[in-house]
């Protein structure tokens, strides 16, 4: 029986809530306005704030004058007209209605409230009037100026039109229309909807997302982010040379290497290893022109020629760079790596020196060094000219030789 | 003299045409009873606006501006009636000083504290200076808090200078009650993700140096 009586004075209280006015908590100074205008209109039922005077005429005032007193008339009750300022920051927060609920609660009086804003906007709230106003009082065709720039120009006429076509409607029953908003409590205004105060549900849902979504996403990609620029990087710094690599990456290999050693020449006459610059020279220059500008990417024999024109181009060029007399033999695993200067075996290949890098390997891991031609081939694997390999510091005068040349 | 009577019925007419205009005058103006309101008390502040303009603000505003040792009008108006004819700062002043007749700083300004100063009988750089208040003070501070700093930059020791100051610093940064709650949740977010990331990278290290060494 309590709960009954506790639910009911529940819905009670909210039926009966004071809508218009501003809430308890606002201060003092939120509704002196409402108490000058209702107080006004106890004594005169058209009140023209300060901010409006001079923009109604006496003409005007007694057209709507006029107007007040005929509706009056025909529904027995008064009816206010108030032209008033309404702005975002007034206790109304700009809602007429708002406002006009408050006043009719300031001034205790029923009947039709009709207000005009800085806008020209009319609005009219009827308190227990006996008609059938329906859902707007004031028609749409009136209740905003025709000429948003002039907002008052027509308006004691706009007025009059509005409350002559509420005097003719028909009788109805006395209500009170409901007002479907308020306004925020004074110092909340900042909110127009609750989302604006981060709420801790919320931050911890993001983070939640973050740790178990957008963290794991991103990390691994960074991830992987860093270690691809790392390679790039290494490799621009030092670029790794393939162990089966394209015939046109062959081709500009050996061009490359022949123009580095053709800068170098000619050589200066007290340079040791002056002749066998010469010779490494001719013997690439006559090979790169045996193999031709652009051979066919399966022309395994090409592609050890080529092979054999950077080596030679390098030779020459170790020779006068370093002061040798002999030329340096290349690594036995990829004459394309460097010098050779360690024994090492190979399985399935004869003994030779091989470069740092693939002396620091492991057996089983150097047999992956070895450079392989077009077709899947050892490069020693191929009858002709390089049958022997490169490890001969007789290179030049070899290939010279089988060119048919000397 | 009869054909007289023609030319002074025209000229009767003529003057009444031209009186007509000041016929249509609608009594009291709004600058009219300002200045009326400006007589007895040279603060006048609106009260359309109690959710802008704190309360107590027109004592506040007359103590503030009672500190430069002259004579002040000052009127707090309600935003948004600019599209209005003679509302403007701009326009008010002048007519408000026509009605006065009183020399002194003239301040009409908006509950968001947009609005003009000027001042007659006298050279302060009151203009300025209300620009110069306008601009240190964050975009939400009330009006009176920009009079009072007004008053405060008029009674510098050397005004221009310290309105010269105020032009060369930087423009306080403002921030919305919604911006302070994306900054806080993309803060949470954030955090989460590099909390996690980290937690994903450490682990895929973890894996990666573990398969390294075993091979």
């Amino acid at each position: 029986m309590r709960a009954v009586a506790c639910w009911l004075a529940a819905v009670l209280v909210v039926l009966l809530a004071p809508g218009g006015r501003a809430s308890a908590d606002d201060p003092p100074h939120a509704l002196v306005r409402m108490d000058r205008v209702a107080t006004a209109l106890n004594e005169d039922p058209l009140f023209v704030d300060g901010d409006f005077a001079g923009i109604l005429d006496g003409g005007e005032r007694k057209q709507i004058r006029k107007a007040i007193d005929d509706a009056s008339a025909s529904f027995g009750m008064p009816v206010f007209v108030v032209m008033v300022p309404n702005t975002r920051e007034s206790e109304s927060q700009g809602y007429n209605d708002v406002f006009l609920h408050g006043l009719h609660e300031q001034l205790g009086k029923d009947g039709l409230y009709l207000m005009v804003d800085q806008d020209g906007e009319l609005e009219g709230v009827p308190f227990k009037v006996p008609r059938e106003l329906g859902y707007e009082v004031i028609p749409r065709a009136l209740d905003t100026p025709v000429d948003r720039r002039k907002p008052f120009e027509g308006l004691a006429s706009r007025i009059g039109q509005a409350l002559a076509l509420a005097a003719e409607s028909p009788p109805g029953e006395p209500e009170t229309p409901r007002l479907y908003m308020t306004a925020d409590p004074f110092g909340q205004e900042d909110r127009p909807s609750s989302t604006d105060e981060p709420e801790f549900s919320d931050l911890f849902w993001l983070f939640f997302a973050g740790l178990l979504l957008v963290g794991p996403l991103v990390g691994p990609m960074l991830f992987g982010l860093f270690f691809a620029v790392r390679a790039v990087y290494r490799s621009w710094r030092h670029p790794v040379v393939p162990t089966r690599p394209r015939m046109r990456r062959l081709r500009a290999l050996a061009d490359k290497e022949l123009a580095l050693l053709a800068e170098l020449l000619p050589p200066p006459d007290d340079a040791p290893g002056r002749l066998v610059a010469l010779r490494s020279y001719d013997a690439a220059r006559l090979l790169s022109d045996d193999v031709g500008r652009s051979p066919a990417a399966d022309d395994a024999l090409a592609a050890l020629d080529l092979v054999g024109v950077a080596v030679l181009a390098r030779q020459g060029r170790e020779v006068l760079e370093k002061g040798l007399d002999r030329p340096l033999v290349p690594c036995h695993a990829n004459p394309l790596h460097g010098p050779g200067i360690l024994k090492r075996q190979i399985i399935g290949m004869p003994q030779g020196k091989v470069c740092k890098e693939c002396a620091a390997l492991k057996t089983h891991e150097r047999l992956h060094r070895v450079l392989q031609l077009p077709g899947g081939r050892r490069y020693n694997a191929l009858e002709g000219r390089w049958k022997r390999g490169f490890s001969d510091q007789n290179l030049a005068s070899r290939v010279l030789e089988s060119l048919g040349v000397e | 003299m009869r054909r007289f009577a023609g030319f002074f019925a025209a000229l009767s007419l003529f003057g009444w045409f031209c009186a007509a205009p000041a016929w249509a005058e609608p009594g009291e103006g709004r600058a009219d009873l300002l200045a009326r309101q400006l007589k007895q008390n040279p603060v006048q502040v609106t009260d359309h606006e109690p959710r802008a303009i704190p309360e107590g603000a027109a004592e506040r505003i007359e103590k503030a501006l009672s500190t430069l040792g002259e004579p002040f009008f000052a009127v707090v108006e309600t935003s948004g009636l600019y599209d209005m004819e003679k509302a403007r700062p701009r326009e008010l002043i002048p007519l408000l000083h026509d009605r006065l007749r009183k020399d002194g700083v003239y301040l009409v300004v908006d509950s968001s504290g947009s609005g003009e100063a000027r001042q007659y009988g006298g050279s302060r750089p009151v203009e300025d200076a209300w620009r110069a208040a306008r601009r240190e003070l964050p975009y939400d501070a009330d009006v009176v808090r920009h009079v009072e700093l007004f008053a405060e930059i008029l009674r510098a020791p050397d005004v221009n200078a310290r309105i010269e100051a105020s032009r060369k610093a930087p423009e306080p940064e403002y921030e919305s009650a919604s911006e302070k709650r994306d900054r806080a949740e993309m803060t949470a977010l954030a955090a989460g993700s590099v909390l996690g990331g980290l937690a994903m990278i450490i682990l895929m290290s973890f894996t990666s140096g573990r398969k390294k060494a075993r091979r």
